[in-house]
C-alpha cells in the first residue's frame, strides 16, 4: 500500500512535469529540451531557500519564477535570435547545469531537517497513526501528504483550464496551431511563444521544487531523462482521452503520470533485474506512442458495432 | 458532461486496474515487520530479505557491491541459503531512486544495504517514519549526507548504521610532498556533480593551504572533457592529483597520458591506480570497503542494537609507490628508501609486489592430507569436444588426483558434454542438481554461465574460461559470486614483451586492433596496453565495429608504419584474422597473437593457453573446496603457462630470422 500511495504522489508531482510539456510540446508545438535543466533548477533553488530558512510556500513559489525565467532564454534564444529551438533548449539545458551547482554551491543539498511542504502535511497528523485496509495499512502521514499534492495539482490545472479559455489563452493556443493567421489577427508571436515556453518551464520547475521536498534532497543530476517522462506522460493521456479538447489533455497528462509512475512500480515490484528497468521503461514509452492508434481503431469500431 | 466522463473512463479505469495488481502484488509478502534485534535462531529459518541498493553500475560500486556479498557471506549469511538478497540500480535516474526507496521501506525487506550517498539518502529519507535497518556504505562522508549521522560515531538513528569512506586527501598530499620537496602547484581535475569528489576537493584545498601548495582546480562534466581539461592544466602544474572522483577515474587512463607527455606524475588516492601508471595511491579498497559494510550488516543481521555500533569513517588506507612510473619525469621526483620502506606494496619492473599479502597462499599439497569424511558427487560439464576442452577435463582429474583425492573413495567424477547444443547444456546442469551433484566443475565459458544461471547455491569450479569478468561472475579475482570461484587465463601479453624485443629488435612502435563492443577483448586489450607501457613500446590502438573495417583500419596502422602487429584476442578478430594478414603480408609486418588458430593462418608468434595446467589448476582449487573452504573466500586463479607456437613461413615473408635456441623454445612449430 505504501508503495502504491508513493507512487500516486510521485506520479502526481510529475505530473507537473507532464503539464509544462503539454504547453510546450501540445499547444506551442515546440520540442523543449530545458525541462532536463528547469527541472533541476525549480529543485536546487527550493532546496537553497529551505535550506537558508525561508517559507517553504515562498520557496517553491520562488523557484516557480526561476523555471519562468529559463523558459523566457530559451524563447528568446528561439525567436529573437532565430535558433532551432531543439538547440535552443539545448543550450539552455547546457547551462543551466552549471547555474544549478552555482545555486546550490555544491552538487547535493539534503533536506533532512528542515521544513518543507511535505513536512507541513505531515504535520496534520502523527507520524505512529496508521489506517488499514484489510490486509493492507498506509501512514496517515503518507496520506496528507498525497491529498496535499493533489490539491495542489488540481488546482494548477483548474487555473490552466482557466487560462487557456482567456484572450490571451486561446491566442497561445493559436500561436501553435497556426501562426499565420494569429500574425494577421496582430499578435506578436514570438512574445507569445516565448511567454508559452516561461510557462512551461516554471510548471517544471514547480515540479522540481516539489520533488526535492518530497524526496528530502537535491541533487544536480536529478533532472537527467526527465524530459523523456514528461513526453511520455503527454502522450500515454492522449492516447487514454482520445481527444485534442483543452480540458481533457490536462486531465489525461496528469492521469498518463501516474499511470507510468503505476507501471514502474510494479515492474519494480515483480523483481525485475535491475539492469533491465531501462528497457522496461523504454517498452512502456513505445507502447504509449503504438497506443493511440490502436485505441482510435478500437473507439471506432466499438462505434461501429 | 456524459461525453468528458466517457472520455475519462478509460484512463481511470486503466490507472484503477494497474492500482489493484500493485496493491494485490503487495499484499502477500506484506507481513508485519520483525524488530531489528530478531533472534539469530529465528533468522537462520527462512532465507532473510534483504536489499541492496546502488545509484548506477560503475566499476568501483560493482566492486563494492561485489564485496557487500563477500563480506556477508564470510560471516554467515551468503545469499540463496540463509539470505535473500535482491540488488536494485536505479541507472542513475533520482526518480526511479525514490521509487525504489519506497519499495524498499515498504515492509517487506528486514534490512537495507545502500551504497554510495544518492542512495543512502533516498532511502534515509523514504525511512524516516517506517525504520528499517538501515547500513551504508560507500559514502564519503555521512555526517554532510544529512541523514542524521552527527560528528560522534554512536551519534545516529537507531536504525542507520554504515561506514564512511573518507579518502586519506592530506595524507597523499603530504606524500607527494615527501617524494619532491620542491612541489608547488597541485593540478587536480574533478567533477562537481559528484558530491564524494566535491568532498574531497575541499579537503585538498585545506590540505594545499596547510601544506602552501597551490591547487589549480579545473573541472569537468563527464568522461569526454578529460582529457581537454587534464591537457588544460598539465603545463602549470608539477603534478596531477585525483580525488574521489568516479567520473576522472573512469578516465584515468586518458589523464596518465597526458601526464606523460608533460612528465609530471599522477598522484591519487583512490586505490588501484598506481598499477595503471599513477606514481602512488593511498587510499582503502572498493572492496574492502563493500566487504566491511558486509561485514557491518552481517553484525546488525545477527541482531546486536544498530545504537551500540558505531558509524566508523576510516578505512586503513594502503600505500602503493610505482618505481617504474618515475621514469622520464621532470627533475625533482624521487622515491626515498623510507618510503618505499613504508609502502604497503611497490611496484617496479617485475610488477606488483605485496609486502604484507592480505591472502595466505594455498596450502601445499605435499604433506599428506587425510581422505575426505565422504564420497563427493562431481559432475563435469563441457561445451563442445576439442582437443583443448580434452586437455582441459584431463587436467582436471589429475588436479584432483595431485591433491591427494582419489577417484571412488572421496569423489565420484562423471562427465558430460553438451556437444555444442546449448538447450542441451541447460539439460545437462538440471540433471546434474537433480542427480544431488555437490560440485560442478565447468570447462569453457558456456558451460560457466548456463551453471551460474541454474545452480542455487550448489558450489562451481570452472576452467577453461579467458574472463571471468565479462561473463559476468566477478569483478576481480576477490570479488565474485559466493558459490564459484576457479582458473581462467587471459592473453599472457606480459610473456609476448620480450618475444617482440627478440624477434623484432628495432620495434618501437606496435600496432594493435580491437573491437570496443566485446567486453572479452577490451578486457585483453587493455592488459596489452599496460604491458606494451611497461616494455616502453609506443602502441597504436584502433578499434573496429565491424568485420568490413578490419581491411581500413590495418591498412591504415601500415600507413602509421608501426613496426609489428599485437593482437589481443577476440571474437571479431578472430574470425577476419585473414584480412589483417592480407594487409600485414603486403607491407611484410610481422603479426603476435594469442588464439591458437591463427598460428596456422599466417601470425608469426603465438601464446596460446595451456588448457591442461589450467585444468589441473582448477582441480587443485576444487580439491580445496572439497576439504572446507568456501569458493567465496578462494579467490579466481590466473593461469600463467602458455603453449609458444611459431610460424616459419610468416617469418620468412616478414624477412625475420629465427635463432635454432628460440625454435627450440617453442612447443609447435609450423614449417613453411
Amino acid at each position: 500500500m505504501t508503495l502504491l500511495v508513493g507512487s500516486f504522489t510521485m506520479g502526481l508531482i510529475l505530473s507537473l512535469l507532464a503539464l509544462g510539456v503539454l504547453i510546450s510540446f501540445r499547444v506551442l508545438s515546440f520540442r523543449d529540451l530545458t525541462v532536463d535543466g528547469s527541472i533541476t533548477l525549480g529543485g536546487s533553488v527550493a532546496a537553497i531557500l529551505l535550506a537558508s530558512g525561508w517559507n517553504p510556500w515562498l520557496a517553491t513559489l520562488i523557484a516557480f519564477f526561476a523555471g519562468a525565467i529559463a523558459g523566457t532564454t530559451t524563447g528568446i534564444l528561439a525567436t529573437r535570435f532565430q535558433i532551432n529551438g531543439l538547440l535552443a533548449g539545448i543550450l539552455v539545458m547546457t547551462g543551466l547545469y552549471s547555474v544549478n551547482l552555482r545555486v546550490m554551491g555544491k552538487s547535493n543539498l539534503p533536506l533532512m531537517k528542515e521544513t518543507t511542504l511535505v513536512t507541513f502535511a505531515q504535520s496534520f497528523a502523527s507520524s505512529e497513526a496508521k489506517w488499514s485496509f484489510g490486509r493492507w495499512e498506509v501512514s496517515v502521514q503518507d496520506i496528507c501528504v498525497v491529498v496535499m499534492v493533489a490539491g495542489l495539482i488540481s488546482s494548477v490545472a483548474l487555473l490552466m483550464y482557466a487560462f487557456f479559455r482567456t484572450n490571451l489563452g486561446l491566442a497561445m493556443r493559436a500561436t501553435g496551431d497556426n501562426d499565420q493567421m494569429i500574425r494577421a489577427l496582430g499578435v506578436e508571436v514570438g512574445w507569445m511563444m516565448t511567454f508559452g515556453l516561461a510557462l512551461s518551464n516554471a510548471l517544471v520547475a514547480l515540479a522540481g521544487a516539489l520533488l526535492v521536498q518530497y524526496q528530502g534532497f537535491a541533487d544536480v543530476q536529478m533532472g537527467i531523462g526527465m524530459v523523456v517522462w514528461g513526453f511520455a506522460s503527454v502522450i500515454i493521456g492522449e492516447s487514454l482521452v482520445g481527444s485534442r479538447q483543452i480540458g481533457l489533455l490536462l486531465v489525461g497528462a496528469v492521469m498518463g503520470s501516474i499511470l507510468f509512475r503505476l507501471l514502474v512500480a510494479i515492474a519494480l515490484r515483480w523483481g525485475l533485474n535491475p539492469n533491465d528497468l531501462k528497457l522496461v521503461t523504454a517498452v512502456f514509452v513505445f507502447a504509449a506512442l503504438v497506443l493511440p492508434d490502436a485505441i482510435t481503431h478500437l473507439r471506432k469500431r466499438m462505434a461501429s458495432t | 458532461m456524459g461525453h468528458t466522463i466517457k472520455r475519462l473512463s478509460l484512463g481511470v479505469s486503466l490507472i484503477a486496474v494497474a492500482s489493484a495488481i500493485l496493491l494485490f502484488s503487495d499484499a502477500p509478502r506484506n507481513p508485519a515487520r520483525k524488530p531489528a534485534g530478531s533472534s539469530k535462531a529465528a533468522a537462520y529459518e527462512a532465507p532473510i530479505p534483504v536489499a541492496l541498493m546502488q545509484m548506477a553500475s560503475q566499476p568501483i560500486l560493482d566492486e563494492a557491491a561485489a564485496g557487500i556479498i563477500d563480506g556477508l557471506a564470510e560471516n554467515g549469511y551468503a545469499d540463496g541459503q540463509n539470505l535473500h538478497l535482491k540488488r536494485f540500480n536505479a541507472e542513475g535516474d533520482m526518480a526511479t531512486a525514490n521509487a525504489m526507496a519506497q519499495e524498499l521501506t515498504g515492509g517487506q525487506y528486514q534490512y537495507i544495504i545502500t551504497l554510495t550517498t544518492t542512495s543512502l539518502q533516498a532511502v534515509a529519507n523514504a525511512n524516516r517514519q517506517r525504520h528499517v535497518p538501515h547500513i551504508f556504505g560507500g559514502v564519503s562522508d555521512p555526517t554532510k549526507a544529512g541523514v542524521g549521522v552527527g560528528q560522534d560515531p554512536l551519534d545516529h538513528p537507531p536504525y542507520m548504521v554504515g561506514i564512511g569512506t573518507l579518502q586519506p586527501v592530506a595524507q597523499s598530499l603530504q606524500m607527494a610532498r615527501q617524494l619532491n620537496p620542491n612541489l608547488k602547484r597541485i593540478g587536480v581535475i574533478w567533477n562537481p556533480a559528484e558530491i564524494n569528489s566535491e568532498i574531497c576537493t575541499v579537503l585538498a584545498r585545506k590540505a594545499c593551504k596547510d601544506l602552501n601548495f597551490e591547487l589549480i582546480e579545473v573541472t569537468v562534466e563527464n568522461t569526454a572533457g578529460v582529457k581537454e581539461a587534464a591537457a588544460s592544466i598539465v603545463d602549470r602544474v608539477d603534478t596531477l592529483w585525483i580525488g574521489g572522483d568516479v567520473t576522472v577515474l573512469a578516465a584515468i587512463d586518458t589523464v596518465m597520458k597526458v601526464a606523460q607527455t608533460a612528465r609530471i606524475p599522477v598522484c591519487t588516492c583512490m586505490p588501484g591506480n598506481a598499477s595503471k601508471g599513477a606514481l602512488f595511491d593511498v587510499g582503502a579498497n572498493y572492496y574492502e570497503v563493500g566487504r566491511s559494510t558486509g561485514k557491518l550488516a552481517s553484525r546488525v543481521i545477527s541482531g546486536e542494537p544498530i545504537a551500540k555500533l558505531p558509524v566508523e569513517l576510516a578505512i586503513p588506507p594502503k600505500l602503493i609507490v610505482n618505481t617504474v612510473a618515475l621514469k622520464g619525469l621532470q627533475e625533482g621526483w624521487a622515491i626515498p628508501a623510507e618510503v618505499l620502506a613504508k609502502a604497503d606494496a611497490y611496484i617496479d619492473a617485475q610488477g606488483l609486489h605485496e609486502k604484507h599479502p592480505t591472502k595466505s597462499a594455498p596450502p601445499p599439497a605435499a604433506k599428506k592430507l587425510p581422505p575426505l569424511d565422504r564420497t563427493w558427487q562431481l559432475r563435469s560439464l563441457s561445451y563442445v569436444v576439442s582437443p583443448d576442452a580434452e586437455e582441459a577435463e584431463r587436467g582436471l582429474r589429475d588436479g584432483l588426483k595431485k591433491a591427494q583425492l582419489v577417484e571412488g573413495r572421496d569423489y565420484v567424477l562423471k562427465p558430460s558434454n553438451a556437444l555444442g547444443d546449448m538447450s542441451a547444456l541447460n539439460g545437462m546442469v538440471d540433471a546434474a542438481l537433480a542427480d544431488h551433484a555437490d560440485l560442478l566443475l565447468t570447462v569453457s565459458t558456456q558451460a560457466l554461465q548456463s551453471c551460474v544461471q541454474r545452480s542455487k547455491g550448489t558450489p562451481i569450479v570452472f576452467t577453461m574460461v579467458a574472463n571471468p569478468f565479462s561473463a559476468g561472475v566477478g569483478t576481480s579475482d576477490h570479488a565474485h559470486l559466493a558459490n564459484l570461484t576457479g582458473c581462467y587465463g587471459a592473453n599472457d601479453v606480459e610473456a609476448m614483451m620480450p618475444i617482440i624485443r627478440k624477434l623484432v629488435p628495432q620495434a618501437k612502435r606496435v600496432g594493435a586492433i580491437f573491437a570496443p563492443a566485446e567486453v572479452n577483448s577490451v578486457f585483453n586489450h587493455s592488459l596489452l596496453v599496460d604491458a606494451a607501457k611497461k616494455a616502453n613500446y609506443e602502441l597504436l590502438a584502433l578499434g573496429v565495429n565491424s568485420s568490413s573495417d578490419v581491411s581500413e583500419v590495418t591498412q591504415s596502422l601500415m600507413a602509421d608504419q608501426v613496426d609489428l602487429i599485437c593482437l589481443a584476442n577476440s571474437n571479431l578478430l578472430g574470425s577476419s584474422f585473414p584480412t589483417v594478414i592480407q594487409a600485414t603480408n603486403k607491407a611484410k609486418v610481422p603479426v603476435f597473437g594469442f588464439f591458437g588458430g591463427s598460428a596456422s593462418q599466417g601470425a608469426l608468434v603465438v601464446l596460446a593457453r595451456d588448457y591442461y595446467d589450467m585444468g589441473v589448476e582448477s582441480g587443485l582449487i576444487a580439491a580445496r573446496v572439497m576439504r572446507g573452504e568456501k569458493t567465496a573466500d578462494i579467490p579466481f586463479h590466473q593461469a600463467r603457462t602458455s603453449k609458444l607456437i611459431i610460424n616459419k613461413a610468416a617469418a620468412k615473408v616478414c624477412g625475420i630470422t629465427l635463432s635454432p635456441e628460440f625454435l627450440k623454445s617453442a612447443d609447435r612449430v609450423i614449417e613453411e
